[in-house]
């Protein structure tokens, strides 16, 4: 803290913030006299990267404070209202608010909300669909298996799978994951069965089935973080017929809020502030981090004292906050004295198909269409490696029901992804056609990206958020390989949906990135030079501050994120509370 | 992508959220509960008659009921009675819009928009959003997006008057929804 300024006046609130829900009685009580004293750890956020971690420390005796920018959502919000969960700023905020601003290759900057997963407690696993699939072998070797790609920055892994294999497990036994095992042949090397029997699906996953199979594919049952039998205060998954997009009021989804943060909250050693936006981490004059600055609920800023500092706070929000702490011993952000912090950014890329099939003409040929169950769970994974022979990473393909919720179902009916409109009764007829005479029938992918100069985060010379906060600005531009790879997968997605003997199938956006499925800002790696943390994920400059969401991914593989990130975060946090009992953790 | 799109990827896979399922039957208590939102009074005598006019042709009676009989011009007079800045923006925006289709309409055909034949009004509601520029495009995307909202958001807010919106599509909000116990 040395040569300090006091600390900031906020800057003053153009709107009202969130209010901060006080949490329940008995949570309150374990650490009210805790708040002024020197924490083992500060975790910045409570999401994927957060939660297990903090589970892991808290567990092992260490006081940890949780600084979480969102709110604690209570039970009764946790309802199935399409305008006040997805249509608000429920989740993410609006761009008036917090601005993203986007960058698309050399073109105009645009302010945005793109960027943001989720500001509550628990993050973006709240809302999460929970397709929970783990990386391969070889996705942790990709410059390895791929070799030198030109106008790429691709690297292995500083860790194996094998390394990462008992806390994939882990995830699989305390955030709870139902599956199958043994039906991909592409499956990852794991030790036995899912410790949740999977969930009940459509019988249209058997004709997918026979569909990939005619093919020489090889459909499998996807894993979901859905539990399927009570486990606590956690009821099993109810079938309700909005699940992704909207938080569980079962406790079935595997949220960090009910899988591992009540857990940890339990244990009277963490305290979680909601309402509190990080805006910089500080340092002494010996590079070590000492606490972080932060805005609470009112707009009043706040010190947090920690012996260590974990950021997961997304990799669009972390490498900012990094950019945004800028001590004398780190004038150009901390961490980041060799300049790859919110370099070899990546999201997960994708291209969506669709079939619809007339309910009308289902009663003979197709009866299994009107079963209501609201599950597919058949995904491929046949086009992961090498889906053509110069085309060297595709990814998985995920087959479901287009998602039911009325009024994004009908927009998209009314304006079509490139701006058409359509009105009046032809609208009317469309939204009747395809919402009620008709089953959708989608596929979702995730394909491999390859990280490259174009695409980083860095901190906009202009546009702040409502704290007066420097805003993130992403500049998207992809690898001809990252184009190369979907659009494989996608091809091969249409031609399982047309052999399914639908009455139309149609693409609904062209190629692009899954914003909300982040990687890379903050690359793990063994050399200092070419990477931000080391093989634990802490900081390569600043021995006690470690960085756990998406960041430390070199590339996204061929799989949503949120698994691994959950691995890697019970990882290190097993890593740091060896430390800490040890008495290693520095301070 | 060169192009930015109309839609941005984030509205259209996040209002989407992909990743759900089909209709599963599940029953609550309906409840007897005050609307979540004030009751109307963001809109003047002419700006309502020819919201309705409007919202009607977007989304029209036939068999089932259009726009104005679910209840959407109260949906949306009472939406933007909110308080707060973006609240008060998108009143803004949406009463410019508004007297830009009213002008529009008044100078091609000599007449006020609400009295129009509808074959007529559909005529001038397409030509406003293609011809009349950027404000004018985006007016009618705000007017489609509240008008939607009206039909198919949770009858709490106003719009989609007995559900009727839900049943034109075979939707009903599984619990805990709004109106549970």
């Amino acid at each position: 803290m040395a040569g300090r300024p006091a600390i900031p006046t906020p800057a003053p609130f153009l709107f009202p913030l969130n209010q901060c829900h006080p949490p329940p009685e008995k949570k309150e009580r374990c650490l009210a006299k805790l708040t002024n004293d020197i924490f083992d750890v500060v975790v910045i956020g409570s999401g994927a990267g957060g939660g297990p971690l903090t589970y892991e420390l808290a567990g092992a005796g260490a006081r940890v404070l949780v600084l979480e920018k969102g709110r604690r959502l209570q039970q009764e919000e946790l309802i199935h209202d399409e305008l006040k969960i997805c249509r608000g700023d429920f989740f993410v905020p609006f761009e008036e608010d917090e601005p993203h601003v986007l960058v698309y290759g050399t073109g105009q900057p645009l302010r945005s909300a793109q960027g943001w997963i989720a500001n509550c407690l628990g993050g973006g696993t709240v809302h999460m669909s929970g397709f929970f699939l783990r990386l391969k072998p070889d996705d942790f070797r990709l410059r390895s298996r791929v070799g030198e790609v030109a106008g790429a920055t691709i690297a292995d892994w500083p860790i194996t799978y094998e390394e990462l294999a008992p806390f994939y497990d882990k995830v699989e036994r305390v955030i709870g994951v139902s599956g199958t095992a043994g039906v991909n042949p592409f499956e990852e090397p794991r030790k036995g069965p899912f410790p949740f029997a999977p969930l009940a699906e459509h019988p249209i996953a058997l004709e997918i089935d026979k569909a990939c199979s005619s093919l020489g594919y090889h459909a499998f049952p996807l894993p979901r973080a859905i539990i399927t039998r009570p486990v606590g205060a956690r009821r099993s998954c109810s079938y309700c017929a909005l699940c992704g997009g909207y938080g569980c009021e079962m406790g079935a989804k595997g949220s960090t809020s009910v899988s591992v943060l009540d857990q940890a909250e339990a244990t009277g050693r963490c305290e979680i502030r909601t309402g509190s936006m990080a805006y910089e981490i500080e340092t002494d004059a010996a590079g070590l981090a000492t606490g972080v600055l932060y805005f609470d609920a009112e707009g009043r800023s706040q010190r947090a004292r920690g012996r260590t500092v974990v950021v997961a706070c997304s990799s669009i929000e972390s490498a900012r906050l990094l950019l945004n702490s800028k001590g004398s011993r780190f004038p150009n952000g901390l961490s980041n004295d060799n300049g790859l912090v919110g370099q070899n950014l990546t999201f997960s890329n994708h291209r969506d198909g669709s079939a619809r099939f007339e309910l009308g003409k289902s009663q003979a040929t197709r009866p299994w269409l009107l079963d209501k169950a609201p599950f597919i769970h058949r995904a491929v994974q046949d086009f992961y490696d090498w889906p053509k022979p110069d085309v060297p990473r595709g990814g998985t393909l995920n087959f479901l029901f287009s998602h039911l919720n009325p009024i994004a179902s009908a927009e998209t009916q009314a304006l079509s992804f490139g701006g058409d409109l359509t009105f009046g009764l032809g609208l009317k007829n469309a939204i009747r056609d395809r919402l009620r005479d008709s089953v959708t029938v989608s596929f979702e992918s995730y394909c491999e990206s390859f990280s490259n100069a174009g695409m980083h985060v860095t901190l906009d010379p202009d546009v702040r958020d409502k704290w007066g906060i420097p805003s993130a600005r992403i500049t998207v531009a992809h690898h001809p390989y990252d184009l190369a790879g979907v659009e494989a997968v996608h091809e091969r997605g249409l031609e399982i949906l047309k052999a399914l003997g639908p009455d139309e199938t149609w693409s609904p956006y062209p190629f692009g990135e899954s914003m909300i499925l982040q990687y890379g800002t903050c690359r793990f790696g063994t050399d200092p030079k070419q990477s931000v943390l080391d093989r634990n994920c802490r900081s390569h400059e600043v021995r006690n501050l470690y960085v756990v969401d998406g960041s430390f991914m070199p590339n996204p593989g061929g799989v949503p994120p949120t698994m691994t990130i959950m691995a890697n975060s019970f990882r290190v946090g097993e890593a740091l509370a060896h430390a800490f009992k040890r008495r290693e953790i520095p301070g | 992508m060169a192009k930015t799109p109309i839609l941005s990827r984030r509205e259209f896979l996040g209002q989407l959220a992909i990743g759900g399922g089909a209709l599963a039957a599940a029953s609550c208590k309906p409840r007897a509960r005050k609307p979540v939102e004030p009751n109307g009074k963001s809109l003047e005598g002419q700006e309502l008659a020819l919201c309705a006019a409007a919202c009607d042709r977007l989304f029209p009676a036939d068999r089932d009921p259009g726009a104005v009989e679910l209840g959407v011009v109260d949906y949306i007079d009472a939406r933007l009675a909110r308080s707060g800045r973006r609240v008060t923006q998108a009143r803004r925006r949406f009463q410019r819009g508004l007297a830009l289709l009213r002008d529009w309409t008044q100078e091609r055909q000599g007449k006020d928009f609400t009295l129009l034949k509808p074959a007529a009004q559909d005529i001038e509601l397409a030509s406003f959003a293609a011809e009349s520029g950027d404000e004018g495009f985006a007016f009618v995307r705000q007017l489609v997006r509240l008008t939607l909202e009206g039909v198919f958001a949770d009858p709490i807010y106003g719009g989609n008057r007995g559900s009727a919106g839900w049943k034109i599509i075979g939707f009903e909000a599984p619990c805990p929804n709004p109106r549970c116990q």
